[in-house]
Formats: structure tokens, sequence, C-alpha cells
């Protein structure tokens, strides 16, 4: 009974889960493209704000000029781009995933696999050493203890 | 090196710690901002609408194309803000300079949303330059603004030769015409 109780639960949970993470149906809404496009982009006139957040004059110049580029038929990624020809990197939130950008991906996982196998080494390696052999003095060490009781 | 292992765990130890550290002190703070990637590039043509404040009649517009081989200075700013008030007599001295001479032109592009405020201060500070609206922000976005006041200086060819992203001097404002006169 205590094991059906668990896997009901795994069940539940693995079905949460499943529902969650599903994608909707049908495509974006322009109001979605919107907020996914600008949420990626920085108020150039706040401290690390995305436009998506601000309520400055630029942030909603950016909200309507993007609005307008995603009812004129602009996919999202020639959005961005197009922002990053005028204003650079500097305009996205997240560093690019190419050029130098690259690296501040990379890196977390980097010292994560070396990490990881570092101490995949060590455990083979204490694996390895040998146990610690009873001397003869140590069994007759034991031999008299126990004689004694 | 006895055991490398653990020289090993203390280098990885130490790239996290940096990693950390150099996260930490970003945090809350923009990268630093050079003007996007327009100098030396074609200026974005604008088409805006003019301010009434200089006597314009309603709907009468600007371009840059209408100003090709021209020397242009741009210079966006808005009624509220203290820099924008503080380079307004500059602006004024730079003009009486130079509004005779025939191969240069100046406009300013304001980034309120509301005018009046915009033309009683182009009124009050003696603007006599061409003064345009810029409805929706486009003109700002094209020239990568990213707050006023910003002073951009085009070449009679329509290239961006030379930008200033906060208030502007007399000498500013000189190297940007001699810039757009060479470029």
């Amino acid at each position: 009974m205590r094991n059906g109780s668990w896997i009901a639960l795994c069940v539940v949970i693995a079905v949460t889960l499943w529902v969650a993470a599903r994608p909707e149906s049908g495509p974006p809404s322009v109001r979605d493209r919107v907020r996914s496009i600008t949420s990626e982009l920085r108020c150039v006139d706040c401290q690390s704000q995305s436009v998506a957040v601000s309520s400055t004059s630029s942030a909603r110049a950016f909200r309507s000029d993007i609005r307008e580029r995603v009812e004129a038929g602009e996919s999202n990624a020639e959005i961005r781009q197009a922002y990053v020809d005028t204003y650079g990197e500097f305009i996205l939130l997240k560093p690019a995933s190419s050029g130098i950008g690259v690296l501040l991906w990379a890196l977390p996982i980097i010292v994560v696999l070396v990490g990881g196998g570092g101490l995949v080494l060590l455990l083979r390696r204490s694996r390895r050493q040998p146990r610690l052999s009873a001397t003869e003095e140590d069994e007759a060490l034991v031999a008299r203890a126990r004689d004694q009781r | 090196m006895k055991n490398p292992l653990r020289w090993l765990a203390l280098g990885i130890a130490f790239v996290v710690a940096a990693f950390g550290v150099a996260l930490a002190t970003q945090v809350g703070t923009n990268p630093t901002y050079s003007g996007g990637e327009l100098l030396q590039r074609q200026a974005p043509d604008f088409d805006l609408p003019l301010l009434e404040a200089d006597g314009a009649a309603d709907g009468e517009r600007v371009s840059l194309a209408g100003l090709a081989g021209k020397s242009v200075i741009v210079n966006f700013w808005n009624s509220w803000c203290l820099p924008c008030r503080a380079e307004a007599p500059t602006l004024v001295e730079f003009w009486e300079a130079h509004r005779d001479e025939g191969d240069f032109a100046m406009v300013g592009i304001v980034r309120d949303e509301e005018l009046s405020g915009a033309r009683k201060g182009a009124i009050r500070d003696g603007f006599e330059w061409i003064l345009a609206a810029d409805p929706n922000g486009k003109a700002a976005i094209a020239f990568a603004t990213t707050g006023q006041p910003e002073t951009f200086a085009i070449s009679p060819s329509g290239v961006v030769t030379g930008l200033q992203l906060s208030e502007v001097s007399i000498d500013n404002l000189e190297a940007l015409l001699a810039s757009a006169r060479a470029g």
C-alpha cells in the first residue's frame, strides 16, 4: 500500500510537470510576441530593466515600434537583429550566444564538467587504494583480547 | 605538486569565486554605451512634423532627404530635461554663429510626448532653427538614442560623422560641424 502511494504521488507530479511544460497550442499572439521580444531588450534609460517592464517614454516607443514590426510580418529574430544593428549588443539583456558571449554561457557548464570530472577521479582513486591489512602483531593483539574475555 | 587534484579543485574554486565577484559587482549596472552602431554609417532618414513654435504651419514637415547636400546638426532634447535647459544658450550661440552659412542646417528633435512644454521652451530660449516633433519616438530609436540631450553630426552625403551623448559645449559643436563638413 505504501508503494502504491508513492507511485500515485510520482504519477501526479509527472502529469503536473507535463501539463505545465507542454507548449501552448497554436501560434503566439501579437501581444505574446511583443512581450517575448521586449523582455529580451534593455530599457535604454533605466537601470537593468527590460523594455517589457519599464514605463519610460522610450520603452513605450520601443513597444509601439516592435508591435508595428510584428504586425508587418517581421520575425522575432529579424526584429531583435534590427535593434542590435542600431544599438549594438548593448541592447540585449542576455549576452549573445555567439562570439565572446559564448564564454559567458559556457563557463558555468565547463566549471560543472571539470568539477564533476575531478570528483569522479577522486572517488575512483579512493576506491583503488588497498584496504589496510592486519599485521601478525595486530592478529596477536586481537587474539589476546579475546582470550582475556 | 603532490596532489594535482587538490590543485585542480582549488583552481576551479578560484574561477567560480572570481566569476561570482565579477557578476556581483555588475548587478544593477548598465554596460557602458558609446552611441550604438551609427558612427560612419548612413544616417537614418527621418520625416517629421515641424513643431509649430517656430512659426511653421501645422502639417509642415522636415526630412533628412530634404536637407541633402548640407552639413546637419541634429539635437535630441525635451522640455523637462535639465541638461537640455543648460545647453540651450550654447545651442543658440552656435546657431547665431552659423545660421547664415548656406551649407549648414540644424534640427532640434523633441522627445516629449506632450508638446506644449517644448513649444513654450523653444520660444523662451530663442530656438530659431528647425524644430520637429517625434511622434512614437521613431527617430529617437533610429538614431539609437538613450536619452537627451544627444547631438549628431551628419555629412552632406548623409553619413553620421560624430555624436555627443551629453550636454554640448561650443567646442563640441564646432568639432561636430567640422567632422560633418569633412565627412
